[in-house]
């Protein structure tokens, strides 16, 4: 009952926050916030949940964008339909990859992905006659205003966090958590370890690839170099997962709000400084918030918990 | 009911177990002795279709089951209790023994068995919402063996189930897996605690640098010079 008024005070917040903030500077932050909630969550559920930490989810969201930017450039085609095209790119995509990379295990794994992000970049640059190369794609976009971007904004959240919800209550998620911890246990034990590896990568992809195609339609131009960013896609989508906590939630979500918050702050005040800042902030999270702050304060609400009722207090799902 | 023919397993040009032949009868306790590194982890991973031999076969039940996925084997009845426990720290001792349970028939009778496994080691019963990382070593090793008696198997694979146990819970352990046996669950048993096991198994088989050198009843190989030498050095 608890948790139930709190999801509808956060949902009530949630959907009159930009009536509050009527700048559209403001509103565009709220909006990449949630852009990064989403990508954040999606990633978490293979990444965190499932342990298979990729350094490749670039890949996805590059060509969720690029189908509904080629949509625009070759067919002239709404971009809006890449949002339904896109996210199946991105997963028709994703089905190989896995298949192919989930042979491999650990850092091996991470490796095959950033090469994937990498490649997908270059080939992107190269093919000028089909992506328009480093030249990027611009669109004219329809709608000027930010408020209804914010309210899709904040759909794709909601679906993110849902899908990764739902998922992760169900017996999915112990699957994905034993394969974290132990795959050959797990697979000893009688769990098709590929097959659930894949069902966790694919929403994951799903997602991803529907937020490169919102991006798009949000932003209006991209280019191989934006949207395939090995350090301005894979790895920030890592580090809003790690501030936040991985395996939990509403970590990403809790990251993504710190992580576009502060280095909007230190951008405006430090100029070029702020990006070691940020390192230096990165670091000190990572040595002092090991399971980042949503994890730390579930551990801290738990031996709570056990003291007041003497007994221990543990599930499966944190957060 | 478990037959072994001829097997011979290789990672990449390093031959590990050569011509292995062995049988586990219906209701039997066996185990398959040696010292580090004579086998007998890859031979358990081989039936359990963690790894496929290069040549020979195993079948269980009649069924040739040499090349059948490893994902696929606790749903034909054989469990495996993996060397060093390989439990799933983060999660509970409770949930640690339900997705022991998953193949169909197994998932049905999950609270049954449940409440078998824990009037078996009451101290899982006791622990059962504790994550399994806070337990001790001899709590994880009957937490692992109840993750695999979870999935209601045939044939139950135990490997160095005394590893890195004191004296006293070793004892314990093999008294444990003898009761498991007198339920009626053929057991495959995997140590270099020679002399203990030779006490309570049936028959044993012993693996030398990859071949098996010597097998019979434990009562008879308790009284080979060979084994009184090599392995119990009286």
């Amino acid at each position: 009952m608890k948790k139930v008024l709190i999801n509808i005070t956060v949902a009530i917040v949630a959907i009159l926050l930009p009536l509050v903030f009527r700048a559209p500077y403001h509103q565009h932050i709220l909006i990449t916030i949630l852009i990064w909630a989403a990508l954040g969550t999606a990633w978490n559920l293979l990444g965190g949940y499932a342990g298979q930490v990729s350094f490749g989810h670039a890949a996805f969201f590059g060509l969720g964008a690029y189908t509904a930017g080629i949509l625009a450039l070759h067919y002239n085609i709404s971009p809006w339909w890449g949002l339904l095209l896109g996210p199946l790119v991105s997963t028709l995509i994703s089905i190989p990859v896995g298949l192919i990379c989930f042979r491999l295990r650990g850092p091996y794994f991470a490796l095959a992905m950033l090469a994937l992000g990498e490649i997908f970049r270059l080939v992107f640059i190269n093919w000028v006659t089909f992506t328009n190369g480093a030249k990027g794609i611009m669109i004219i976009p329809k709608i000027t205003m930010k408020l209804p971007y914010y309210y899709m904004a904040l759909g794709l959240f909601f679906l993110s966090l849902t899908i990764t919800g739902l998922l992760i209550k169900s017996r999915f998620g112990y699957y994905f958590i034993s394969i974290r911890e132990d795959q050959d246990a797990a697979e000893s034990l009688g769990i098709p370890t590929t097959r659930y590896k894949l069902f966790a990568f694919l929403p994951s992809a799903f997602i991803t690839g529907l937020t490169g195609a919102f991006y798009m339609n949000y932003i209006a131009f991209i280019d191989p170099n934006v949207v395939f960013s090995l350090a301005n896609v894979s790895v920030m989508i890592i580090l809003v997962v790690m501030l936040g906590g991985v395996a939990t939630l509403w970590g990403p979500a809790v990251g993504a709000a710190i992580y576009i918050l502060l280095s909007e702050v230190f951008r405006t005040r430090m100029g070029a400084a702020s990006v070691l800042a940020f390192g230096i902030l990165v670091c000190l999270v990572i040595m002092f918030l090991p399971n980042g702050i949503v994890g730390e304060l579930d551990g801290l609400r738990k031996m709570a918990l056990r003291k007041m009722n003497g007994g221990e207090k543990s599930g499966l799902l944190r957060g | 009911m478990l037959r072994v023919n001829h097997v011979h397993v290789a990672y990449g040009d390093v031959h590990i177990l050569w011509d292995v032949s062995f049988s586990v009868g219906e209701g039997e306790l066996v185990a398959l002795l040696g010292a580090n590194g004579a086998g007998k982890t890859t031979m358990l991973n081989s039936i359990s279709g963690l790894l496929h031999p290069q040549e020979g076969e195993i079948e269980f039940s009649g069924r040739n089951i040499t090349r059948v996925p490893g994902h696929k084997i606790p749903a034909l009845g054989i469990a495996h209790v993996p060397e060093g426990r390989r439990l799933f720290p983060e999660m509970t001792v409770k949930e640690n023994l339900e997705i022991g349970s998953l193949s169909p028939p197994a998932r049905q009778k999950r609270k049954e068995t449940l409440e078998w496994v824990f009037t078996l080691f009451p101290v899982l019963k006791e622990k059962q919402n504790q994550m399994a990382g806070t337990l001790s070593g001899g709590q994880q090793q009957m937490l692992a063996i109840g993750r695999g008696l979870m999935a209601l198997p045939r044939l139950i694979m135990f490997d160095e189930p005394s590893l890195g146990l004191a004296p006293v819970l070793v004892k314990h352990m093999f008294q444990l897996i003898k009761d498991i046996n007198q339920q009626g669950i053929t057991v495959l048993l995997v140590e270099q605690n020679v002399m203990q096991v030779l006490e309570v198994c049936h028959r044993a088989y012993v693996i030398e640098n990859g071949r098996i050198v010597l097998s019979g009843a434990s009562a008879e190989l308790l009284n080979n010079k060979y084994i009184k030498d090599v392995y119990l050095g009286i």
